[in-house]
């Protein structure tokens, strides 16, 4: 099966904070990979795992959530149960055989559009680091 | 056993239970049953011995609703289930009477089940009354879980999705769950529909990784799970590797400690980033 060189990338982003930092890299007119495809969660505590699995059975190669950094939350503490939530999810998909370069977890504020757009190329090339199987596998044998 | 049946007779007599949930002997397969005892019913055909493998605390939530006041026979995972449920309201103590058993081990097929070699607890953490060895907690090893751990990715999933594949998604194990309650599965539910509801590989993938992450910092290890499967995956081997990873992240053995709330729900500021890399150090 032909894997495509470019890898697919799937951000989940909190409103408050790394989707306006996201915004601010486009308007600050900071180049970034366009192999990140934004969705916009209203606090990185509303991300539940279940759209992570989702993801990489759906096909991504890689999956990123980025929220507020501890202490700055919309909500107050949205980013704290998003924190352990995702490290459980991490092990998890670890555990089964997805590899831990596909997953990136972070902190990004509405401030930080440079930050954004520098964790959106440091990914992506990580991703291209990975052979063919350990990026793909999943989705070629998922496709049955 | 006999100042188990004793001590039974007693609670009778003093009106403090109306039921009492145990192991009875059935002579048509030789094996036990789970069964509801109640007043003025003779004690002499319960048993408790190797034979006892099957989970009651799965029972109680439906007993407590029809008595007020039950007793349990509890082994030492059945104990640990039984804080699960009680930390997170299911069942309220004031209607349970604990009757904690020293278990020995348990055996599958004249085997002793895999669980036992790895029990945090011989006796139950919740008891009213003990009988038996009460055994020193143990540490856990997670031997099966490292196995696999030192793996590499492409080879764990290949590993994993050998059996995800062969999932005929009946949901035994969720059935058999005491910790899987919610009204509406995910499994089952239409909208938003996560999990497609054939058996195919990427549906059964779906399933096996949101009940593991479901149970997370809640499963008591009772092992029932992978007793029930019909097609034999090692569904305590993903449960174990998330009671490994809440024991090394939040210092937390689910059940093992009453009223301990499950990690996933509180929250510690003081939690450290590197968790988030996947890193025990």
């Amino acid at each position: 099966m032909q894997i495509d060189k470019e890898p697919k990338i799937l951000a989940i982003l909190c409103k408050w904070c790394s989707y306006a930092g996201a915004d601010l890299a486009g308007t600050s007119r900071f180049a970034y990979p366009a192999n990140v495809r934004i969705i916009q969660v209203p606090c990185s505590g509303r991300v539940d795992p279940v759209m992570i699995f989702k993801a990489f059975v759906e096909g991504y190669d890689g999956v990123m959530v980025s929220g507020c950094h501890p202490g700055d939350c919309h909500y107050g503490t949205g980013n704290y149960h998003a924190r352990r939530r995702m490290a459980v999810a991490r092990r998890l998909l670890q555990f089964v055989g997805v590899h831990p370069e596909r997953m990136h977890f972070t902190w990004i504020s509405a401030a930080e559009g440079k930050k954004f757009a520098e964790v959106c190329g440091q990914f992506t090339d990580r991703l291209k680091m990975l052979s063919g199987t350990e990026r793909t596998l999943a989705r070629k044998e998922l496709a049955t | 056993m006999k100042e188990l049946r004793k001590k039974i007779k007693e609670l009778f007599e003093n009106g403090e239970v109306d039921a009492v949930l145990g192991y009875r002997e059935d002579p048509a397969t030789g094996g036990v049953k789970a069964a509801v005892f109640k007043k003025d019913e003779t004690l002499d055909d319960m048993v408790f011995d190797g034979r006892c493998i099957q989970n009651l605390v799965n029972y109680l939530p439906t007993l407590v609703a029809r008595y007020r006041k039950v007793g349990v026979v509890l082994k030492g995972c059945d104990g640990r289930s039984l804080v699960t449920q009680l930390v997170e309201h299911r069942i309220s103590k004031s209607q349970i009477i604990a009757l904690g058993i020293g278990c020995e081990g348990v055996e599958i097929d004249g085997r002793e089940a895999e669980k036992c070699g790895d029990c945090a607890t011989h006796m139950s953490p919740v008891a009213d009354y003990e009988f038996g060895e009460k055994e020193e907690k143990k540490e856990p090893t997670f031997a099966r879980v490292e196995e696999i751990e030192k793996m590499s990715p492409v080879e764990r999933w290949k590993f994993f999705a050998d059996y995800f594949a062969k999932c005929e998604r009946c949901y035994a194990c969720r059935q058999i769950c005491p910790s899987c309650y919610c009204e509406i599965c995910i499994a089952d539910q239409q909208e938003p529909k996560w999990i497609e509801p054939s058996a195919k590989l990427s549906a059964n993938t779906m399933w096996h990784l949101i009940r593991a992450y479901h149970l997370a910092g809640r499963c008591a290890d009772c092992g029932e799970c992978e007793r029930v499967c019909p097609q034999d995956i090692p569904l305590r081997l993903l449960n174990n590797a998330l009671e490994k990873a809440v024991h090394e992240m939040f210092g937390v053995r689910p059940g093992t400690v009453p009223e301990e709330v499950p990690p996933l729900v509180v929250l510690n500021k003081d939690d450290p980033d590197r968790i988030l890399e996947g890193k025990n150090e």
